[in-house]
């Protein structure tokens, strides 16, 4: 049994009448790449959220490395080392891509404010395929660019878990190619990450395991292939088979 | 970003020092002058301070200056006046830390009715208090300090703080500020507090005002809540930092040393009509200069440079 470095606990998030995740408990093993799949509106990026500290959950409790982390803001929760990418890009445009991902950095515990800062910056840079862009303004890049800035300046934080909102979501085929790869290199380099994804074919070559969410509840758990073939899942995304 | 260069401290002190040998060289009228005019560069430049990263809009000018001014009035005859000048400073920093704990977290345009609505409250309750408790609206200030002390309290104050802007600018309280500016939602999932960053600001932004307040007292020699609070001085106060340039330390100050002239030169001969060509005054630089003078000069700076610079960013543009 691998070591386990997250655990969420019975977390529980409603809005008003409307349960957006309900009662989810899952184990995330460290190293590993966890698929959080669903129809849209089954509470994957809510569930992201709870983790995230974005959102105040109503009940259940998320663990990192064994320390209660839900109900912590989300500035306490990125500084226990969880960081994120947004679904929406959020850079910040008229900073260089260098000073973009030095906002990942500065704000870490025990960073000292130094010029070695810029120089780190560049080994980030490089794991994403930017450093020939690192001095120009965020908002001269094309939009493949600016997600790797998002993944850049994550992984500034030297996250022990990365949550990528559909990272990989509106790229072009070469373009998805080159993206599993920088997030395949990421986890070699130790990260563990939760991705929410759409793309079948990225949750395929890069998750270890799936967690599938439908309507808010956990419906199923394993490797991708046995969860994309499990009867619930197959309904969830296509409804209910017509029987003859 | 991260620069560690002496020289923006030698200038600001090489041009402090050449300033401070005015008094010697100008009447007394130009001196006058010249105190009101340093005494806006001090506030606009502390307006800026907060205003320029956070880009809140504070209509609370006024109501820290009316505080030093205030403070003065009340203990300026029975303390020694550098425990004066640290008391006007500490209600200041006191006050703007319950407003800012009470309203930092509005969004932009309900900070700024906010702070509009205090500095009317603000006078109105200093006003009831001297009528019923004091028993006497205005006061009288007689305190030994010479125009050419004040001059020189002002200069100090002005040299601190523009040191002051440019080290915060260089540390990591003026990089998160910017962040902050930039996308606070995005700030605090990386491990930032906007909340306390913008308090500490607005705290220390609002200590320099009421300092400014308590130096500027003395010239009064009478002060009732309708002079120490007017509101007029919160929107000059905005109208120099919008000239100027918010974004920039120095863009304020520019914009103060620009208006008080205009100031002078509007009263002076349309003494009647100078609420309303404020006003005109006002809407024209929304209009015209956005983001200041400073930006203006930016972006001519940066369109001449960008031709040149275009060919190239296209070809790294291709290329991947």
């Amino acid at each position: 049994m691998t070591e386990m470095i997250m655990r969420l606990d019975r977390t529980r998030k409603a809005f008003g009448g409307l349960v957006a995740v309900n009662d989810v408990s899952f184990d995330l093993a460290r190293g590993e790449i966890l698929g959080l799949i669903g129809p849209n509106g089954s509470g994957k990026t809510t569930t992201m959220n709870l983790i995230s500290g974005a959102l105040r959950m109503d009940r259940g409790t998320i663990e990192l490395d064994g320390e209660v982390i839900s109900g912590l803001a989300a500035n306490r929760v990125a500084r226990k080392g969880v960081a994120r990418t947004f679904q929406l890009l959020r850079l910040i445009s008229d900073m260089t891509v260098t000073e973009n991902v030095v906002v990942g950095m500065a704000f870490r515990p025990g960073q000292p404010w130094n010029e070695e800062m810029v120089a780190r910056s560049r080994d980030y840079l490089d794991i994403v395929g930017l450093s020939d862009k690192a001095d120009w303004e965020a908002s001269k890049l094309t939009y493949i660019d600016q997600k790797r800035l998002e993944l850049a300046r994550a992984l500034a934080l030297e996250p022990k878990v990365l949550l990528l909102d559909e990272w990989l979501a509106g790229l072009n085929a070469t373009e998805l190619l080159a993206g599993i790869e920088i997030v395949r290199s990421i986890q070699k380099l130790g990260t563990t990450i939760i991705m929410v994804e759409h793309v079948m074919s990225a949750i395929h070559s890069l998750c270890d395991r799936c967690v599938v969410m439908n309507a808010g509840e956990k419906i199923a758990e394993g490797t991708p292939s046995q969860v994309l073939t499990d009867p619930l899942v197959v309904e969830a995304y296509l409804g209910e088979p017509h029987h003859a | 970003m991260i620069s560690r260069s002496p020289l923006p401290y030698i200038g600001i002190l090489a041009i402090a020092g050449m300033v401070a040998l005015l008094p010697f060289i100008v009447s007394s009228f130009q001196l006058a002058f010249a105190i009101g005019l340093l005494n806006f560069a001090v506030l606009a430049t502390a307006w800026g301070l907060f205003s320029g990263p956070t880009r809140y809009i504070s209509l609370a000018s006024v109501v820290f200056f009316g505080i030093g001014s205030y403070t003065v009035a009340v203990v300026g005859e029975v303390m020694p006046w550098p425990a004066v000048l640290a008391l006007a400073a500490l209600i200041g920093g006191g006050v703007a830390l319950v407003v800012g704990l009470a309203t930092l977290r509005l969004a932009g345009i309900y900070f700024v009715i906010f702070t509009f609505g205090l500095s009317e409250m603000v006078r109105q309750l200093v006003t009831w208090y001297e009528v019923n408790v004091t028993l006497s609206v205005g006061r009288y200030v007689f305190l030994d300090i010479s125009q050419t002390q004040i001059f020189w309290q002002l200069l100090a104050l002005l040299t601190v703080v523009m040191i002051g802007a440019v080290a915060l600018q260089r540390s990591r309280l003026g990089f998160a500020l910017r962040v902050i500016g930039g996308d606070e939602t995005m700030a605090r999932h990386f491990g930032l507090n906007p909340t306390f960053a913008k308090l500490a600001l607005f705290v220390g932004s609002s200590m320099i005002m009421a300092l400014a307040g308590a130096i500027m007292a003395p010239r009064w020699t009478y002060i009732d809540p309708a002079i120490a609070f007017n509101i007029t001085l919160s929107f000059q106060v905005v109208i120099m930092g919008l000239l100027g340039g918010m974004h920039r330390i120095y863009g304020p100050l520019l914009g103060a040393i620009l208006m008080t002239f205009l100031f002078e030169a509007l009263s002076d001969r349309f003494p009647q009509a100078f609420s309303l060509l404020l006003g005109v005054v006002f809407i024209l630089i929304v209009y015209l200069l956005p983001n200041g003078i400073v930006g203006r000069v930016e972006e001519l700076i940066a369109r001449t440079r960008r031709k040149p610079d275009n060919t190239s960013a296209g070809l790294i543009g291709e290329r991947s």
